[in-house]
C-alpha cells in the first residue's frame, strides 16, 4: 500500500507549509506595522472620531468694594435640558426629532408653560451640537421648577441644567464703572474643540476691562461619541474659578453720591488725593446692567441707545465739557511755574476787552485791582484773561498737559476720553485759522475749545491737593502700591501750589467766596466751582462743576463733580459737595480711608 | 502504564490516544477565544438575543469536542466511500439555496438557517481526496480537468448566490491539493501561472481605470476588461490599491478595522474596553463574525494577536502534520486540502481586517459566530483527527507481520 504514496512525496508538503508559513510571516510583519509602529498614528485617528472636547466656562469671579460688599455675584439660573441620546430612535434622524418634539410638548403641557424651542431648533441642535444636552428651557421660576421636580411620571431624557448667571445685587449702583457681561463662548485657549458652551464675556466697564482675570480658566469635557454622535461618556476637567477683584469704590460713598446727583443729567467723582483710589465714580442717569445679562432685548436696547439722556454713556470718562472756571487754578499755576510772581495785581473794571471781543466779568461793577490768590477767591474773569495773554497759549497748554489733560487718565476702562487742550497748530488743522489772543483769553477762563472729562478734573484736584502729584486713578484695590502710581509730578517754584491751594480755600471759606455753599462747619475744604457756557448764543446752556478737596492740611479726599445744563457751579452743585463732605467726614470718617501718617507731600 | 490502561478501554477507544494533541489543544484554545469575543463584540448590540449569541458559540463549542472525538473513533477511509454521496448532496443543497433560499443583507446564502456553500468546500475536499488520492489514480490531465470540474460546478453554484469570497476560497484549496497529489504537472503550473495572470490582469485593469493619466478610450476597454465584478466588488478592490480614496464612504469599513487594530497597540485596551467596537464604528452587523479579528486585535494588542496567530499555525501545521505522517493517499490529501482551507480563511480574513486584502465575507475559522462554518470546521478537525488515529493505525498493521 506503500507504493501509491511514492507518487506524493513529502517535499510537497514542505513547499506547501512553507508557503503557509511565508502567510503567516506576512501577517505577523503586517501587524506589527499596524499596532505597534503605527499604533499612535491610528490611536490618534480613533480618537479624532470619537472625542468632541468641549470648552466649558469657568465660574466667573466676583466684584466686591473696599469693604467686601458684594457688587457683582453669580446666580445659578436654572434649565431644563433633554438629553438626547435617552430619546434616540432607530431609522432617519427625523425620528429622533420627532420623539424629543413630542416629549417637549408633554412636558410643555404637564408644567403648564409655553415652549420655548422650535421644532427648528431640535433639528439644528440633533445636527450640529448632537452630544450636548439641549436646553428645553432656560431661566425658569421656582413653581416651575417645583413642579417639575415632583413629576410622578418618570421622563427619561429631561433633567435640571444649572448655568451661572451674572448678578448686580444693587441694580444701577455705578452701573458704568461695573459695566455688564454679556453671553459669548469662552475665551479660545490653543487647544482645539469642537464645542463651546456660552459662558459670560465682560461688554463694558470693570467687567470688560478686568475681563481676562474675571474670567478664569474654561474646564474641558470630553465626550465620547458613538458612530451616529451620541453621547457615550464624558471625562471633565475642572474649570478655574476666575479671580475675585477688589474694587477702591466705596459702596456707601458711591451710594451717597449718586442719591445726591439723582434726577440730573451729571457725573461725579471722588479720588483719594493720597494714591488716586477711586473712592466713588458715578454718571446718571444710569441703566440696570441685570437687564443686560444673559442677553437684552433687541427693543430694550434700542430704547437705551435711543434715549436722548444717554443713559450708556459713562459720563465720568466718555463725557467731555468745557471746564469753565475749575480751569483757572490751571492758569495761576502756569503763571507761577513760569515766574509771574504771586502779587502781581491785574485790574478789573467789571470786562475784559480786547480787539473787538469783550469778556464780562460775573462782577458787573469790577473787582478792582487783585493779587492771584484774591482771583481764584473771586474767579475773576478779566483777571485770568489778563493773565493768561501776557503768558501765552504755550504756558498755560503745557501746564495742562502736565495735569493729565488732553490726555487719557489711564484707568482702563474703555471709551476713556481724551478731551482737548487746543493748540495753534490743532486750530489751523481744525479750523483752518490762526490761534489769537482772543482764544488764549477764552482759554483762561476754561471756554472755548477746552474739553476735559469730570475723571480729569477729579485726577489735577487730586493733584492740587497732594502737593503736585499726577495719579493714575485705580478702581482695583492694589494694597503693594500703598502710594499709587505718580504719573507725572509738577515742577513748579517753591510755594506756588501752596498760593493757589490757599485760593481754593478762600473760594469755600471766605465770605464772598464763590463755592461757599460747600462749606462745612468744622471741616476745612477747598474747591473751586465753575459754570461753563456752551451751544450757540442764543441760547446759551450752561454745565455746572465744582472741584473740592478736604482736610486742607492732609487731604484725604478729592472729587469733582459736574452736572449738565445746571444753574451755576455755586448754586447746583456746591451744595452737593457740601453733603457729600458732610457724609464722608461726619457721619463715617473712618470708611473713607484707612489713616495714614502724614507724609512730606501733604505738607507741601 | 497509563497506556496499556488506554489501550485498554472498551470499543477500542483506546485508539484516540493517537489523535494529534497540538490540533486539539489549539482548536480548544480558539473557540474559547472565540466564545469570550462573541461575547465582546455581541455586548453591546440591543436585543438580549443577540447579546446572548456566545452562548449558542460556546455550546456549539463543547458539542464540536465530542463531533471530533467522534469522528475521531470513525475510520476516515470509511467516511470517503461517502465523499461522492456528500459531494453531490452539496450540489444538491445549493441548487435548493438558488430555489428556494432566504436573502440577507442583499445576498441569498442560507436554506434552512444553514450555509451549504461552507459545506460544499469540505465537501469538494473530501471528493477531491477520495478521487486524486485513489491508489491508481492516473494523474493525468484528464484527472486534473475532472477535478477542475468538480470545482467549477460548486464555484458556479456559489457566485450565483452571489457570494465572490467564499468562491475564490475553493481555488487556492484545489491548486494546493492537485499540488499535493502531484497531477499534471505542467497543467498545473500552466493554471497557477493563469491564476497569478488574472490576477495581475485584474489589478492591473483596474489601476489603469483609477489612474488620473488614462486616456478615455484605454479607461473604457479596462473597464470592459473587468466585466465580472459588480461595482461594490470593484471599489472594495480599489480602496485597497487608493486607501485614502474613500474613507468615509466605501473605505469606512476597511478603515474602521484598521483604526481598531491599530489603536489596540502592543498591549491591547483590554477585554471589553475596545471602543471602536464600544461606539459602534465597527460594523455591527458583522463584528462577530468577519471582523472579530478587529475586536480581537483592539482589545488584546498585537500580543493577543500574535497569540491568535500562534495558534492558527499550530493548526495548519498540524493538519499538515497530519498528512505527512499519513500513510495513504486520501488520508494525506484529506490533511492537505483542509490544511489549505483553514490557511486561506485565517490569512484571508486577517489580512482584510488589516488593509492588505480587499474586504470580503470570509469568517475566521472556530472564533467568527456562524453556525454553519463553525460546523464545518469541527467536522473538518474531526476528519483530520481520524486521519491521525486510523493512518497510524494502518502502519502499526503493516509493521506487525
Amino acid at each position: 500500500m506503500a507504493d501509491d504514496l511514492e507518487q506524493m512525496p513529502r517535499w510537497r508538503l514542505l513547499c506547501i507549509g512553507l508557503l503557509m508559513l511565508a502567510g503567516f510571516l506576512t501577517l505577523g510583519f503586517r501587524l506589527h506595522r499596524v499596532q505597534v509602529r503605527h499604533s499612535p498614528v491610528y490611536s490618534g485617528e480613533q480618537r479624532r472620531q470619537s472625542i468632541r472636547r468641549v470648552l466649558l466656562p469657568a465660574p466667573r469671579g466676583r466684584l466686591f468694594d473696599r469693604h467686601g460688599a458684594c457688587l457683582a455675584d453669580n446666580r445659578p439660573e436654572y434649565c431644563i435640558a433633554v438629553y438626547l441620546e435617552e430619546l434616540r430612535r432607530p431609522g432617519r434622524w427625523s425620528n429622533t426629532v420627532d420623539a424629543v418634539d413630542a416629549e417637549i410638548d408633554r412636558l410643555a403641557a404637564y408644567l403648564g408653560v409655553a415652549r420655548e424651542i422650535t421644532r427648528d431648533d431640535i433639528e439644528q441642535h440633533v445636527y450640529k451640537r448632537l452630544p450636548l444636552p439641549l436646553l428645553a428651557w432656560q431661566g425658569i421660576d421656582a413653581r416651575t421648577l417645583a413642579r417639575f421636580a415632583e413629576n410622578p411620571v418618570h421622563t427619561p431624557g429631561f433633567d435640571i441644567h444649572v448655568q451661572a448667571q451674572r448678578r448686580y445685587p444693587h441694580g444701577t449702583l455705578a452701573a458704568h464703572l461695573l459695566g455688564y457681561v454679556g453671553r459669548d463662548r469662552p475665551v479660545m485657549t490653543n487647544e482645539v474643540f469642537h464645542y463651546n458652551i456660552m459662558g459670560m464675556r465682560g461688554r463694558a466697564g470693570l467687567e470688560q476691562a478686568a475681563d481676562a482675570r474675571l474670567a478664569g480658566t474654561p474646564g474641558g469635557q470630553l465626550i465620547t461619541v458613538t458612530v451616529s454622535g451620541y453621547k457615550h461618556s464624558t471625562t471633565n476637567r475642572a474649570a478655574i474659578a476666575g479671580e475675585d477683584l477688589h474694587l477702591t469704590i466705596d459702596l456707601a460713598l458711591q451710594q451717597e453720591l449718586e442719591r445726591l446727583l439723582a434726577g440730573y443729567r451729571a457725573a461725579g467723582v471722588v479720588l483719594d488725593p493720597r494714591n488716586g483710589d477711586v473712592l466713588a465714580m458715578a454718571s446718571l442717569p444710569a441703566f440696570d446692567p441685570n437687564a443686560m445679562s444673559p442677553s437684552i432685548s433687541h427693543e430694550a436696547w434700542n430704547r437705551l441707545q435711543g434715549d436722548s439722556r444717554h443713559p450708556l454713556l459713562n459720563r465720568a470718562l466718555s463725557g467731555v465739557y468745557p471746564p469753565g472756571s475749575i480751569f483757572k487754578p490751571v492758569v495761576a499755576l502756569a503763571a507761577l511755574a513760569h515766574g509771574v510772581s504771586p502779587e502781581a495785581t491785574f485790574p478789573c473794571d467789571g470786562a475784559f476787552v480786547l480787539g473787538g471781543m469783550r469778556l464780562r466779568c460775573w462782577s458787573r461793577a469790577g473787582h478792582g485791582a487783585l493779587v492771584l490768590r484774591q482771583a481764584i477767591e473771586q474767579s475773576c474773569n478779566p483777571f485770568f484773561c489778563a493773565l493768561g495773554v501776557s503768558l501765552g497759549i504755550e504756558p498755560i497748554r503745557d501746564m495742562a498737559r502736565q495735569l493729565g489733560l488732553g490726555a487719557r487718565t489711564g484707568v482702563g476702562i474703555a471709551g476713556e476720553r481724551a478731551g482737548l487742550v487746543p493748540s495753534d497748530a490743532w486750530k489751523r488743522r481744525a479750523e483752518r485759522d490762526a490761534w489769537r489772543a482772543g482764544d488764549t483769553a477764552n482759554l483762561s477762563i476754561g471756554q472755548g475749545q477746552l474739553l476735559v472729562t469730570p475723571l480729569q478734573m477729579a485726577v489735577y484736584t487730586a493733584a492740587l491737593a497732594n502737593g503736585g502729584r499726577v495719579l493714575r486713578p485705580r478702581l482695583l484695590l492694589d494694597p503693594a502700591r500703598p502710594d499709587g502710581e505718580c504719573r507725572n509730578r509738577l515742577a513748579l517754584p517753591s510755594g506756588a501750589i501752596e498760593t493757589v491751594r490757599l485760593g481754593l480755600r478762600e473760594v469755600v471759606n471766605a465770605e464772598h467766596g464763590t463755592g461757599k455753599r460747600a462749606a462745612v462747619p468744622g471741616l476745612v475744604l477747598a474747591g473751586k466751582t465753575g459754570t461753563a457756557e456752551y451751544g450757540p448764543r442764543d441760547q446759551r446752556r450752561k454745565h455746572t462743576w465744582m472741584i473740592a478737596f478736604a482736610p486742607f492740611d492732609a487731604p484725604r479726599v478729592a472729587l469733582a463733580i459736574l452736572v449738565e445744563d445746571g444753574e451755576s457751579g455755586g448754586l447746583t452743585v456746591a451744595p452737593m459737595v457740601r453733603q457729600l463732605m458732610q457724609f464722608i467726614f461726619r457721619l463715617a470718617p473712618a470708611d473713607v480711608a484707612p489713616e495714614r501718617p502724614v507724609s512730606a507731600e501733604d505738607t507741601a | 502504564m497509563t497506556r496499556d490502561l488506554i489501550d485498554r478501554l472498551p470499543f477500542g477507544l483506546g485508539c484516540l490516544r493517537r489523535m494529534n494533541l497540538l490540533l486539539l489543544a489549539c482548536v480548544i484554545a480558539l473557540m474559547a477565544i472565540g466564545v469570550c469575543f462573541v461575547y465582546s463584540a455581541n455586548s453591546i448590540r440591543d436585543s438580549l438575543k443577540l447579546q446572548s449569541l456566545y452562548l449558542d458559540h460556546a455550546r456549539m463549542a463543547a458539542a464540536g469536542i465530542f463531533i471530533v472525538l467522534g469522528l475521531a473513533y470513525l475510520d476516515c477511509r470509511r467516511l470517503l466511500r461517502w465523499s461522492w454521496f456528500v459531494y453531490l448532496l452539496s450540489l444538491v443543497l445549493l441548487v435548493a439555496v438558488l430555489v428556494m433560499g432566504e436573502t440577507r443583507m442583499g445576498a441569498t446564502r442560507w436554506v434552512f438557517g444553514f450555509q451549504p456553500s461552507e459545506f460544499a468546500k469540505l465537501a469538494l475536499i473530501l471528493v477531491l481526496a477520495r478521487l486524486l488520492g485513489r491508489p491508481e489514480a492516473r494523474r493525468d490531465i484528464w484527472e486534473f480537468l475532472l477535478a477542475l470540474l468538480l470545482a467549477a460546478l460548486p464555484v458556479a453554484l456559489i457566485l450565483m448566490q452571489p457570494d465572490l469570497g467564499t468562491a475564490l476560497v475553493f481555488g487556492p484549496v484545489l491548486l494546493l491539493m492537485l499540488f499535493a497529489a502531484g497531477t499534471a504537472p505542467r497543467a498545473w503550473s500552466g493554471a497557477v501561472a493563469a491564476g497569478v495572470l488574472a490576477v495581475a490582469l485584474v489589478l492591473g485593469a483596474i489601476t489603469l481605470q483609477e489612474q488620473p493619466g488614462t486616456p478615455a478610450g484605454l479607461r473604457r476597454a479596462a473597464r470592459q476588461a473587468t466585466f465580472f465584478l459588480d461595482d461594490y466588488q470593484r471599489d472594495r478592490i480599489v480602496d485597497v490599491l487608493y486607501p485614502d480614496r474613500d474613507p468615509l464612504n466605501r473605505g469606512w469599513n476597511r478603515r474602521q478595522s484598521q483604526i481598531a487594530i491599530g489603536s489596540g497597540g502592543l498591549w491591547g485596551k483590554g477585554f471589553l474596553k475596545g471602543d471602536q467596537n464600544l461606539l459602534g464604528y465597527l460594523p455591527q452587523q458583522v463584528s462577530a463574525n468577519d471582523f472579530i479579528f478587529s475586536v480581537l486585535a483592539e482589545e488584546k494588542g498585537y500580543v493577543g494577536a500574535l497569540c491568535v496567530l500562534l495558534l492558527y499555525a499550530g493548526v495548519v501545521f498540524s493538519a499538515l502534520q497530519v498528512a505527512a505522517v499519513s500513510r495513504d493517499g486520501p488520508g494525506r490529501l484529506l490533511g492537505t486540502g483542509i490544511a489549505a482551507l483553514f490557511f486561506c480563511h485565517v490569512f484571508i480574513n486577517i489580512a482584510m481586517t488589516i488593509g492588505l486584502l480587499p474586504v470580503t465575507g470570509l469568517p475566521l475559522p472556530f472564533i467568527s459566530y456562524g453556525r454553519t462554518f463553525m460546523l464545518t470546521v469541527i467536522v473538518a478537525t474531526g476528519l483530520l483527527q481520524s486521519v491521525a488515529v486510523h493512518a497510524r493505525r494502518t502502519r502499526a498493521q503493516m509493521d506487525a507481520p
